[in-house]
């Protein structure tokens, strides 16, 4: 097994949150570095060790496997709450238009969205980024590298369009 | 019929919500809804309203209004509707692209959930290392909320009887000496220093002054974490 891809293993290992891409071009060969890392990680994935590595949030992340769920979760499993539909709501709405205003995202829901905006930030789920240079200056809210986490999403533009949508609709 | 409109309200998430269970349990046609229809249907469903919160109840209450004043414009001949300065066609293509983007949000929401399911099932690590510390560039939404959930810890009540003032310039004046000595301190620190609630909301303020007068820096790691304050030079 070769230097790079241990540091790879073992820098994942010990930070156990992502790791994003840019980490490893600062420390390896940035040519290719992407595809290589992708390697490593089949690899390793494929040695079944009951840990994986997937890829979040523009960059890697090391996981127990889902498929030992079940018996890990009683004594390391992080028990929170999952997330309401009206949060759940709020969030999509932030993700596909931020930077966004609480007041623009109960344009679009058709309801007030204060408590679910108050959850989301507590969650670290969205951020403020700002403030729209409009009358009243409110705040906007974006979402977090957290929130890609979150939901294992590698990044935004996976998020399924509106035009795909519409077109499975129809 | 009355099944149809049985219909608790605090089951959806707010009139466009419930606009989008009417037409799918009508089997209509998103893109060609029929006012009228949708209209008398959405009133007799808020009739049986008792939410107890006010808010909730006006965003339905005012969806009715629109929808009531949507009808009419629609029962309008045609030129009329224009002459008064208001394309029914319009409004309603405009109300229809707005129900359909909520839906389609509504479906993003439910693609979330289940993401979220999956994603997990995949155990994080929680981490002892700590991360790089980043400057707390004013994000006092993140300090407030450390505050809280500090002063919340029990104290030991002291029962001594004295006066129980405690002076901020004078905490501030002690803290600033207390800083060119010890050039940084963590804040759990300085609230151990506290022996009452009061002081430590006076603390917390001195810190604060102390930020505003560039004296002390704060940097934070995490979301409500302890943090660190340094010595400005």
């Amino acid at each position: 097994m070769d230097k790079e891809k241990q540091f790879f293993y073992s820098s994942l290992f010990l930070s156990g949150n992502v790791i994003g891409l840019s980490f490893y071009i600062k420390t390896m060969d940035p040519i290719n570095l992407e595809n290589r890392l992708i390697t490593y990680m089949e690899q390793f994935n494929e040695l079944n060790l009951g840990i994986k590595i997937r890829r979040v949030g523009e960059g890697f992340q090391m996981v127990s496997d889902d498929e030992m769920y079940e018996e890990l979760v009683k004594f390391f499993g992080d028990r929170s709450e999952t997330l309401s539909k009206a949060m759940l709501e709020t969030l999509a709405v932030i993700a596909y238009k931020q930077p966004i205003t609480r007041m623009e995202i109960d344009e679009v829901r058709g309801v007030n969205s204060s408590s679910a905006v108050k959850a989301l930030l507590d969650r670290n789920l969205i951020r403020v980024a700002g403030r729209k240079d409009v009358p009243g200056k409110p705040l906007m809210y974006v979402t977090t590298n957290y929130f890609l986490e979150y939901f294992g999403i590698v990044d935004l533009a996976d998020l399924p369009t509106l035009r795909e949508w519409q077109e499975l609709k129809n | 019929m009355k099944d149809l409109l049985d219909i608790k309200l605090s089951n959806f998430e707010g009139p466009l919500d419930l606009l989008l269970h009417l037409i799918y349990k009508n089997e209509l046609d998103l893109y060609d809804i029929p006012i009228s229809l949708i209209a008398d249907q959405f009133i007799e469903s808020i009739k049986g309203i008792d939410e107890v919160d006010m808010e909730a109840a006006a965003d339905f209450i005012q969806m009715a209004s629109y929808l009531i004043y949507l009808k009419s414009k629609m029962l309008l001949p045609h030129q009329v509707a224009l002459d008064e300065g208001v394309d029914p066609e319009e409004e309603k293509f405009l109300f229809t692209q707005r129900l359909i983007e909520y839906s389609f949000y509504k479906d993003v929401a439910n693609y979330l959930k289940e993401k979220e399911f999956f994603s997990q099932r995949y155990i994080v690590r929680n981490s002892e290392i700590h991360l790089p510390i980043e400057g707390l560039k004013g994000d006092l939404y993140k300090l407030a909320s450390s505050f809280y959930k500090l002063i919340d810890r029990e104290k030991e009540k002291i029962v001594t009887i004295k006066k129980d003032t405690i002076d901020l310039e004078e905490t501030v004046e002690n803290l600033r000496e207390f800083f060119k000595d010890e050039k940084e301190v963590f804040w759990d620190r300085l609230l151990n220093m506290c022996n009452s609630r009061r002081e430590m909301v006076v603390y917390f303020l001195a810190v604060l002054e102390l930020v505003k007068q560039k004296i002390v820096d704060i940097f934070q790691s995490d979301n409500f974490e302890n943090f660190l304050v340094r010595y400005n030079g």
